[in-house]
């Protein structure tokens, strides 16, 4: 590991062990009776392994990180009944932890992590394929509009596997005071767990202006009746949610056939001729326009309840006031949930241009003779699906270039030491207002004096210039390639590819080391993206800052800081960084010194900086909104984002802010 | 024919724009405050879902009291008159961009005695300007709030 203090890694290893003590321990509850797996558990272990991956990314633990991954997708899959928990995956999941364990017990010894076996991604994968798929009809549960309106994917999952598997679902409406209201909404809901399974904790709509409501979603096993439930958790009243089953079709057969899925399509589809179509193509314009809806629908709410207030204590019948309360608060919950359902219809996660990608290294590796394979790292990073779709190309052609100009034949890697087996990485992640797409092979790498000497021949380049070899590659027409080969050589070169990338506004850059390979680097300029960021305030504003740049917070009060060349410094483990309020950095008035408010350690590559802010509200996934280049502002602000309740924050690039805070030093 | 022009009212005096430069008017929705914008920037606001720049169109004439020494003048004053502000009206163009006035009086063939609002050079696109005029159709959305 390049970077990184001890104390994180002590801090890891401390983290990743009690993480997989409880993986071990949900394993054993789900070991002892797989028939039906608790979804608790279940969902439990995989929120362990999540963590764990999360904790290792944080760390700088990529190897680990790409391990827990893997695991954490297979679980992913059973969690939301795409899989049975049986015996192979029960087996997978047990040596994966296994893995796991003695990947930490490598960081805590050696301080490093390195790549796990293929044998362990093989297993996981093995696992992964569905083995047989069973077309049942989907029951249909009539929720009530509030639920409907706010429940989650992995919800609305466990609701309809619940009902499918016979179970009665009830919704407890609960009424507390402010006072305590906490300790009585964790009772009802260690209740719920007990007697069933608790599917979700929702707001509901408050009957007293000082009070707070919630609703249990809770799936209950046969013999449990709902009034006992009611009057176990204290709710004062019980809703069983009527349950259907969709008449079959017309034709159809009573008991759908076993359909074995063939492996190679399994991933992509894994539905059945007789299941009913799920998905509907929608024009982008109007997905678009849904989401302007969303959005001026957020703003309206706003302003009503701006031109509520005042009125408000005027008013004396409380009846009616809380008629408006109880109606702003479904209002709030709707306009929330449609701002996010809104966007979810446009953005995809990198995951979905991955499958085509990994697909086509495997085909094409398999044609040329070689053996590859493609890692894939910030898969949940999101991309507006336009920009997704138009990025396909571009990256399918490098993935080529790669395969048939960078990976060497495997007897040739064998000899020079390296793996039979190339290895592609895609990598990518936000950044500030742009995506990052890095795609690296670990092959040859670029011979500059051959691609010099051929441009040269070709007459691109003239007899006195010798450009780099990486500006070379980008010219019309060149080629190395001896022959026309198969897969690339069909005379579209890396200069089209430049060109697309320039029409999304963006860059790609080529940077390679002659024998260890080569790396594109794509930067596009975020169309639309859901960035989770810290949300701070600073100058009496609010900004969010993107959490993958954040290494930590801590308070300031309690930091010793160096004066290093008349500047207030903070030295750690990994070394010194500048200190500096972030409000004088984007040049507004500043109230506080460094010594109030709280330290935000943010990262660019190895650079680092301690941003003091007033206050750290906390983390959330951001709509962010790219502001257009013609709007004169600090360079450091790149877009907005709605805040839930109305008003605006300003999204920060972390590398801009890093960089401002470390320019004063020299 | 000459393009129509939007009249507005500004600080008491009657301003002019080449209507096809015009989306649509909107009452004031709320305005964030953007760090190191020139004084005349009151800030960013969401309309229809996309940010656009919000310009005061009175510190664009050079009505409004100019403070270089205050880095968010414009921003600040905005944030303070919240009556006053309350009854301005947002006049949103076809590019990221709207500008802030008292009243819309109306859509006229001529500007007559209105003052040209100098929005060349306001923003450095100088291309924005003549893609919209060309391509539009004027005045299609305009909703009159006075």
């Amino acid at each position: 590991m390049p970077e990184g203090s001890a104390r994180f890694l002590r801090e890891f290893v401390s983290e990743g062990e009690t993480l997989l003590a409880q993986a071990e321990e949900h394993l054993s509850v789900l070991s002892e009776g797989s028939e039906d797996p608790s979804p608790q558990t279940l969902n439990a272990l995989f929120r362990a392994v999540h963590s764990l991956k999360g904790v290792a990314g944080m760390v700088g633990l990529p190897a680990f990180a790409e391990a827990a991954h893997a695991f954490e997708s297979l679980l992913d899959a059973v969690r939301r009944g795409q899989l049975p928990f049986d015996l192979v995956v029960a087996n997978a999941t047990r040596k994966s932890v296994e893995a796991l364990r003695k990947g930490v017990a490598e960081v805590a010894k050696k301080g490093s992590d390195s790549p796990f076996p293929l044998a362990y991604f093989a297993l996981i994968e093995k696992a992964r394929v569905p083995r047989v798929t069973v077309v049942r009809p989907e029951p249909e549960v009539s929720l009530p509009p509030d639920l409907a309106a706010v429940i989650s994917e992995y919800e609305r999952t466990r609701l309809v596997d619940s009902a499918r598997k016979g179970k009665t679902l009830v919704v407890l409406p609960l009424e507390f005071t402010f006072d305590g209201f906490d300790e009585g909404l964790r009772k009802a809901m260690g209740q719920a767990s007990a007697m069933g399974e608790l599917i979700g904790t929702f707001p509901g709509a408050s009957a007293s202006p000082d009070g707070l409501s919630f609703q249990l979603l809770v799936a209950i096993p046969e013999g449990v009746s709902a009034r006992d439930l009611a009057r176990s958790a204290a709710a004062a009243a019980f809703h069983v949610l009527e349950v259907s089953f969709p008449a079959p079709l017309p034709g159809a057969l009573e008991e759908p056939p076993v359909v074995e899925a063939p492996a190679e399509v399994a991933e992509a589809a894994p539905t059945t001729a007789f299941a009913p179509e799920t998905t509907v193509r929608v024009d982008l314009e109007k997905i678009s326009h849904l989401l302007d809806l969303a959005a001026s629908l957020a703003v309206a709410r706003a302003e009503l309840r701006r031109a509520l207030l005042p009125i408000v204590p005027r008013v004396d019948d409380r009846a009616a006031l809380r008629e408006v309360q109880r109606a702003m608060a479904g209002l709030d919950a709707i306009s929330a949930a449609l701002s996010r359902a809104a966007l979810a219809t446009r953005l995809v996660p990198v995951d979905f241009l991955a499958l085509r990608l990994s697909r086509a290294v495997k085909q094409l590796a398999k044609s040329l003779g070689k053996e590859a394979e493609l890692f894939i790292f910030g898969a949940e990073t999101e991309l507006d699906k336009v920009l997704a779709d138009q990025l396909a190309d571009p990256l399918m052609h490098m993935v080529r270039n790669a395969l048939d100009h960078g990976i060497e034949r495997p007897e040739e890697r064998e000899a020079k030491g390296k793996p039979r087996a190339g290895r592609l990485e895609l990598r990518a992640e936000t950044r500030g207002r742009d995506v990052l797409l890095a795609l690296s092979d670990d092959g040859r790498g670029v011979d500059a004096e051959r691609v010099l000497a051929r441009a040269r021949e070709r007459g691109l380049v003239a007899a006195g210039e010798s450009p780099r070899a990486e500006e070379i590659l980008f010219l019309p027409g060149f080629s190395t390639a001896d022959e026309v080969s198969e897969i690339s050589g069909r005379g579209v070169g890396l200069d089209v590819v430049r060109e697309n990338i320039r029409a999304l506004e963006g860059t790609v850059v080529l940077s390679s080391t002659p024998g260890a390979g080569t790396t594109f680097t794509i930067t596009v300029p975020m169309t639309l993206a859901l960035v989770e960021s810290l949300l701070v305030t600073a100058g009496g504003r609010s900004f969010a800052i993107p959490a993958s740049a954040v290494e930590r917070t801590l308070p300031a009060d309690q930091e010793r800081y160096e004066m290093v060349r008349g500047r207030a410094s903070l030295r750690d483990e990994a070394g010194l960084m500048p200190v500096v309020r972030l409000e004088t950095l984007l040049g507004l008035s500043s109230t506080g010194n460094l010594r109030t408010g709280v330290l935000v350690v943010a990262q660019q590559g190895p650079a680092r900086a301690a941003l003091v802010v007033e206050e750290v509200l906390g983390l959330s996934d951001l709509i962010v909104k790219p502001l257009p280049d013609d709007i004169p502002r600090a360079r450091e602000v790149t877009g907005t984002a709605e805040r839930e309740g109305g008003g605006l924050t300003l999204a920060l690039d972390a590398g801009l802010l890093v960089l401002r805070a470390s320019e004063g030093e020299s | 024919m000459s393009e129509p022009f939007l009249v507005c009212l500004v600080d008491g005096q009657r301003v002019s724009l080449p209507l096809g430069l015009v989306r649509e008017a909107a009452r004031l929705p709320r305005i964030e405050p953007l760090p190191g914008s020139p004084p005349e920037v009151l800030g960013v606001a969401m309309v229809r879902g996309a940010p656009v720049g919000v310009v005061d169109a009175a510190q664009l004439l050079g009505l409004g009291a100019y403070r270089p020494s205050n880095p968010l003048p414009a921003a600040e004053r905005a944030v303070d008159g919240a009556e006053a502000r309350r009854k301005k009206v947002l006049v949103v163009l076809k590019r990221p961009l709207a500008l802030v006035v008292d009243r819309i009086e109306g859509v006229r063939d001529e500007p007559g005695s209105a003052v040209p609002l100098p929005l060349d050079g306001l923003f450095a696109r100088p291309d924005v300007r003549s893609t919209a005029i060309r391509g539009d159709r004027p005045g299609a959305e305009i909703m009159r709030e006075t």
